[in-house]
């Protein structure tokens, strides 16, 4: 999910926006640490970089910092929605309730 | 205008573990600046640092292999490093130095036996520098001895000789790497990326 919010915010992908956009599209109020916890992990299997922004008045003086997805974490992705679409498919029982 | 609260700041700055603790803090007060109440700060402070801390064991496990092993051979194997003192024939020696070899060679030769256990540790996780590994025996002998002494002194703590023996060499290991903490985590790729931004 942190990945798909990174490439849907593109250049302006820092802690705040991600978390409004997890908010907003999956309904979830992630706490900032834990939004900072996911990142470092994605940043250690190298699928997003970082860099430091100028720090700004309206946040105490403290530098943002942008996250970016990397193609091995592009790759990653799809691979990922690939797999969930293959475990959906065999699931026709379920589809069949809702309708 | 509303301040956020300065002891969660302190709190962010000082105690919570991580690389992003000042990006951390920017976006909670731009947060806070947005409407979000002091209760709210202090709980996305307090979830930060318990975040923090539980991925530290992952971030630091160099630090917790060099402990643990340094416990198992300080507690375990202390019959063979007396075997080592006696060879040496420390009653021989005139003082300072053979209370120095007395004393020394209990604390000394574990925490130098496991530093190459923190050594290659740091290698995997492209975190080596001597200055650490320096830092740390220092700091680790240093409170090693003091744990001993205190052991020696008061009986009734002898019960928690192992977790104390284990405290030392963790916090002698974390401190003594806490500069190298930024470069870990962060992929090669990263730290240029990082350094261009704040270029």
């Amino acid at each position: 999910m942190v990945l798909l919010a990174l490439v849907r915010l593109g250049d302006e992908a820092y802690g705040v926006p991600i978390s409004k956009e997890l908010l907003n599209l999956a309904g979830r109020d992630v706490a900032l640490g834990s939004v900072y916890a996911a990142l470092e992990r994605l940043e250690q299997k190298e699928f997003v970089t970082s860099t430091l922004g100028e720090p700004t008045a309206e946040r105490g003086g403290r530098a943002k910092r942008y996250f970016r997805v990397t193609p091995a974490g592009l790759r990653a992705l799809k691979e990922t929605r690939k797999a969930l679409t293959n475990l959906w498919s065999g699931v026709p029982l379920l589809e069949g309730k809702r309708t | 205008m509303n301040v956020p609260p300065r002891g969660a700041i302190w709190l962010l700055r000082h105690v919570c573990p991580g690389r992003d603790s000042e990006a951390l803090t920017g976006d909670l007060i731009e947060r806070f600046g947005e409407g979000r109440s002091r209760a709210w700060f202090w709980r996305q402070a307090l979830v930060a640092i318990a975040v923090g801390a539980g991925s530290e064991p992952r971030r630091r496990w160099p630090e917790l292999c060099y402990a643990i092993a340094g416990t198992f051979v300080s507690v375990f194997q202390v019959r063979a490093l007396l075997g080592v003192r006696t060879m040496v024939g420390w009653w021989m020696l005139p003082w300072p130095f053979s209370m120095l070899l007395f004393d020394g060679v209990q604390i000394a030769m574990p925490v130098t036996a496991v530093l190459p256990v923190l050594a290659a540790g740091l290698l995997w996780t492209r975190a080596f520098h001597w200055s650490s590994l320096v830092r740390t025996w220092t700091l680790s002998i240093v409170l090693l001895t003091a744990c001993f002494y205190m052991l020696g002194e008061f009986a009734p703590l002898r019960v928690l000789g192992l977790p104390l023996v284990f405290g030392s060499l963790l916090v002698g290991a974390w401190v003594g790497c806490r500069r190298e903490i930024t470069r870990r985590g962060a992929p090669r790729q990263a730290a240029r990326g990082t350094r261009a931004g704040q270029g």
